[in-house]
């Protein structure tokens, strides 16, 4: 049920600060009316609804508590959908925020959006889209982590048991900017339709960026990519992760140039980017013996840095300039986590009725 | 100065119905010691030093060990029911 809690208008931003419900930086006093507003984004069937739940923890977010979190991060009524998308992402099992949210590794959600929303709400996919400037994109990332820490409790001193965290945690979303034809946007490459706009999230380690200005031959491009995504210190690395791989304009357009397809792009990056044990033994990385993550390495004598060609998640974005990417890998290997993608619904159109129970998604036992 | 009404930013569910400790009875001649690896680096070593300990104090008995998939899943219902149906002491809670 809602409690509201009346204050002096002056005293809004120290109570606040006092009652640990922001990220360390001033918020938008969540009042009744905004809150309102920003419901009205979504055709809800009742605010209360739970957008979904975390089983292990019998915790769950419902569509008022997202939509007070998203006026407290600065966020437009124009950008509610796309935070509830994000938020039925992340209660797919296959994400696991139980842990993802709690980790002592201190992962990032990564929120991703793809489709023609983005640009309709404004989003950066262009210059500086992984950093400061576009409201949207910082607002929506922070609605996020604002309402899994306040009211999920992933928060230092109770369940987040990060050791550093990373700069994502404040808010990591960026939108896709389309590729080049023939390639095609994150949302199609996942089945989704041309108008459809997705959200995808994924637990992240943070983000590298990617140099690779002289090089013009897309193969030597990925080949600078794949030694990325099999750096040792990376703890997924050799334990089947997954990657992140948002590649630049300069990149995007010399792999799509020289015949190059996504499919072919995913395949090349999980296979160069193998590493074998004596690569890791040379870095002072030890090789688990009978632990979860299966370090037994294949026919080629090496260990996978992601699970499969479709465990690199490639979108494209970022400004011109001299030739950069960006990639950030999985904070853990996929037996632990996944990203999962689900599609906005445009204001208008009705939210599914999931039940008291939220949208569960039974719990995957496959861990391959 | 002016007054604001504000919605809490916090979760106003009631909280989940407690699970209750399992009641402390006497254990038999030879208990039967369950152990939930929870895959973290070492717990399953750690865990069977542990049962071996109690092995000694106890005067002998079987040791079940279950593995979870990985840290970071929960036991399976499963797990849990073949666990609760056939140890007398079950030994969890190994973190980093």
């Amino acid at each position: 049920m809602t409690e509201t809690l009346t204050l002096e208008e002056s005293d809004v931003q120290e109570t606040f600060f006092a009652n640990g419900w922001t990220d360390g930086l001033p918020v938008v006093p969540p009042t009744p009316e905004r809150v309102e507003a920003m419901l009205a984004a979504v055709s809800a069937i009742d605010e209360q609804v739970l957008i979904g739940v975390i089983p292990a923890r019998s915790k769950g977010i419902t569509l008022e508590q997202a939509a007070v979190h998203a006026v407290m991060a600065g966020c437009t009524p124009a950008y509610f959908p796309v935070v509830v998308a994000a938020f039925e992402a992340l209660f797919d099992a296959s994400f696991n925020a139980h842990t993802a949210l709690t980790s002592t590794g201190g992962a990032a959600t990564a929120v991703v959006v793809s489709g023609p929303i983005a640009q309709e709400i404004g989003m950066n996919a262009r210059h500086n889209c992984l950093g400061s400037g576009n409201r949207a994109n910082l607002t929506i990332g922070r609605a996020v982590r604002l309402a899994v820490m306040n009211v999920l409790g992933a928060r230092s001193g109770e369940l987040d048991a990060s050791s550093f965290g990373n700069q994502g945690k404040i808010s990591f979303c960026f939108a896709e900017d389309p590729p080049p034809a023939p390639w095609r946007p994150l949302h199609e490459e996942l089945g989704y339709a041309p108008g459809d706009t997705t959200v995808t999230v994924m637990p992240v380690e943070g983000v590298r960026q990617l140099a690779q200005q002289l090089n013009g031959d897309a193969e030597g491009i990925l080949r600078t990519f794949a030694a990325a995504m099999k750096s040792p210190s990376t703890f997924s690395t050799g334990k089947g992760g997954q990657a992140l791989m948002i590649l630049g304009p300069e990149h995007t357009a010399f792999c799509v140039e020289q015949g190059w397809t996504q499919a072919a792009v995913r395949e090349f990056l999980c296979r160069e980017s193998r590493i074998s044990p004596d690569e890791l033994r040379a870095a002072g990385v030890l090789i688990e013996v009978d632990g979860p993550h299966g370090m037994t390495p294949g026919e080629d004598g090496k260990l996978a840095s992601v699970g499969s060609p479709d465990d690199v998640i490639l979108a494209t974005a970022g400004g011109e300039g001299a030739g950069w990417s960006a990639y950030a890998p999985s904070w853990a290997p996929k037996i632990h986590a996944r990203a999962s993608t689900r599609r906005v619904r445009p204001t208008g159109e009705p939210l599914p009725d999931c039940g008291p129970d939220g949208c569960i998604v039974p719990w995957l036992k496959e861990s391959a | 100065m002016s007054k604001i009404t504000v919605i809490r930013p916090v979760d106003t569910a009631a909280p989940p119905a407690t699970v209750e400790l399992a009641p402390r009875t006497a254990l038999p001649e030879h208990p039967v010691i369950g152990l939930v690896d929870n895959r973290k680096p070492h717990a399953r070593e750690l865990l069977q030093l542990l049962a071996e300990e109690l092995r000694g104090r106890l005067g002998g008995g079987e040791v079940v060990l279950v593995r979870k998939a990985g840290a970071g899943n929960p036991m399976t219902p499963e797990q849990a029911s073949d666990m609760a149906a056939r140890a007398h002491l079950v030994i969890t809670g190994v973190g980093d």
